[in-house]
């Protein structure tokens, strides 16, 4: 019995990854958004 | 522009009153540190960590998951963030900002954070992370200090 081929992710596992891809950046990019901005000052030292 | 060696910091803690009752719980664990001034922690530092723990939305205290010794773990690390970022960055230093364990006088551990703002024993503060104010120990809490780590 011939085996099937080990291959590249079919086009269905490319769009799923592509999509959950996408789907973590909006979440994230919503989350920077939501939460404003970071500070960051530079240290004053004692001279 | 004064740097402090591990042993000059300890030792200003040390005569400050500020030294856990076991000497292996005192860790300073870099070679040299760089100090921040003490306008510096009470203005431009608590806006920027203010900034940060509400970047994270970690300004609310949580039983355990974000409580004393995590705010003051996060202070300790922005610190240690903006002094890698500051451009005239003292060459292989750390920055003087470490976390501090005690019994508070109410009872039940506490966690803050200590900074060496200058060589003087007077010049070694303490820092409440969750309100970001500078605070002070009674001298009972500083005879209850269990760690210090920088």
């Amino acid at each position: 019995m011939r085996r099937k081929p080990k291959s590249t992710p079919s086009a269905f596992d490319m769009k799923t990854l592509l999509l959950a891809a996408l789907f973590a950046l909006a979440v994230g990019c919503a989350s920077v958004e939501r939460k404003g901005t970071i500070q960051t000052p530079p240290v004053e030292y004692v001279k | 522009m004064k740097i402090l060696t591990a042993a000059e910091l300890e030792l200003t803690c040390a005569v400050a009153g500020y030294a856990p009752m076991d000497v292996n719980k005192f860790s300073v664990v870099d070679r040299r540190y760089a100090m921040p001034t003490r306008d510096f922690l009470a203005g431009a530092f608590s806006a920027a960590l203010w900034s940060f723990q509400s970047f994270f939305d970690v300004l609310r205290w949580s039983e355990e998951a974000n409580d004393c010794d995590d705010f003051a773990r996060l202070a300790a690390a922005f610190g240690q963030i903006l002094h890698y970022l500051t451009p005239n960055r003292p060459p292989a230093t750390a920055l003087a900002i470490g976390e501090l364990w005690y019994v508070q006088d109410s009872g039940g551990g506490h966690a803050i954070n200590i900074a060496v703002c200058g060589p003087a024993p007077s010049d070694v503060v303490l820092y409440e992370p969750q309100t970001r104010q500078v605070v002070r120990l009674s001298d009972e809490e500083k005879a209850q200090i269990h760690a210090i780590r920088f």
